[in-house]
């Protein structure tokens, strides 16, 4: 607190109006405890003295110089900008405009057309294989090769993907043979026919 | 309006009341009054040129930038918004005129250009006091370091207020009061050792 209070001297000796009032009193308080800060500060308040007494040298013709001035900055005064005072209220009244056009705006209009197909510089790929079944495919049941026609197989299809579109009715049941009983003599003998000449297990792995 | 309070010693408690006049005259300039700004250059020009001649060499070189600090300050007057006083906003235009024409001119006198903005590169005043008594003043003002030495030109050969002296030196008043405590007491010690045997 003490070197807060010496650090003011030369302020107060040199314009005690502008030290704050307690500032002032701890000064004052300090000047008439120390008799070696009293010495310093008439040192101090001397040397102010004589750098005030310095000449201030050479000095230009004061009313060539005022003229000069008047001259370079012109008659008219600058006025302030005042332009931010109408920033608020126009920005408003834009975006108002905005959201206007937007509201009552088709916006079917607003749609854009469709970007031009981009080509794609690359390697087309293969093409998938056809999903079709030949009518001819063979059919293995039990073991055996049978021929069963392209529709049938996609009722198994069906049934096996649980697809309930497919056609039921043409799919032989393989859990109840009554539909054995439906083959007239000329179907059955057919059947034997094509069982006797069918290809043996050794046979099929031969080829 | 400040009313400072203030208690000289040896004398009775009187109230001392502190006005700028100048923000009478700014506000008569943005009003459209044009003779106010001519006020103001009778009132300021002086204090702005010995400013710009303890920056520049020539008296010549002073006037011009005398000039244009003044048109900076008819420019930027109407926005004054009295946050500073009027005489130091107009000192502060002068300082960087000062400064942007040593820049400008660094290599027609290379040893102007200060390395800190706040050094006066021609701090005293060319003719001194007494001659040898001068000198040595004038010697011991150029050894302060740049702060104190620009606190003390302020107060003392500019004649401003602590608190003008802190807006230009872009500091407290406080502290513009400390340097300009140890600046004096710097000249006092430097002055001393030179006077010793």
């Amino acid at each position: 607190m003490r070197r807060d209070t010496d650090e003011l001297l030369a302020a107060y000796v040199d314009g005690v109006t502008e030290l704050a009032a307690d500032e002032r009193r701890r000064v004052e308080a300090r000047l008439g405890d120390a008799p070696a800060l009293r010495s310093e500060a008439e040192a101090t308040r001397a040397l102010l003295g004589e750098l005030r007494e310095l000449p201030r040298g050479g000095e230009p013709d004061w009313s060539a110089l005022e003229r000069s001035i008047g001259d370079a900055v012109g008659t008219d005064v600058p006025r302030r900008w005042r332009g931010w005072r109408w920033l608020v209220p126009g920005l408003a009244l834009a975006t108002a405009g905005a959201v206007a056009v937007l509201v009552l705006h088709d916006p079917g209009e607003m749609t854009t057309p469709a970007p031009d197909p981009v080509i794609a510089h690359e390697h087309a790929k293969p093409a998938p294989a056809p999903d079709v079944v030949p009518s001819d495919l063979p059919f293995w049941l039990d073991g055996q090769a049978v021929e069963v026609e392209s529709e049938v197989l996609d009722a198994i299809d069906a049934e096996l993907t649980d697809d309930t579109t497919a056609d039921d009715d043409a799919l032989l049941s393989t859990s109840d043979l009554e539909w054995i009983d439906s083959l007239d003599d000329a179907d059955l003998e057919r059947a034997e026919r094509w069982l006797d000449e069918r290809p043996t297990r050794k046979q099929r792995k031969k080829s | 309006m400040d009313v400072l309070a203030a208690t000289l010693p040896g004398l009775p408690s009187l109230a001392i009341v502190s006005t700028d006049p100048d923000l009478e005259i700014a506000e008569r300039f943005r009003a459209g009054e044009r003779a106010a700004f001519d006020q103001l250059v009778r009132r300021h020009q002086k204090g702005v040129w010995y400013l710009v001649r303890r920056y520049v060499k020539r008296d010549a070189d002073a006037s011009d930038v005398t000039q244009q600090a003044f048109v900076r300050a008819f420019r930027g007057l109407a926005a004054f918004r009295g946050a500073a006083s009027v005489r130091s906003w107009l000192y502060r235009i002068a300082i960087n005129c000062a400064l942007t024409w040593l820049r400008d001119h660094r290599r027609e006198e290379p040893t102007e250009l200060p390395e800190d903005a706040l050094v006066v590169a021609n701090p005293a005043p060319e003719r001194l006091l007494g001659g040898e008594r001068g000198a040595q003043l004038r010697a011991a003002i150029a050894q302060l370091p740049p702060k104190q030495k620009l606190v003390l030109e302020l107060r003392v050969f500019d004649d401003l207020s602590f608190r003008e002296v802190a807006e230009l030196a872009d500091c407290s008043e406080n502290t513009a009061k400390v340097n300009f405590h140890y600046a004096v007491k710097r000249l006092r010690d430097i002055l001393g050792a030179a006077d010793a045997p």
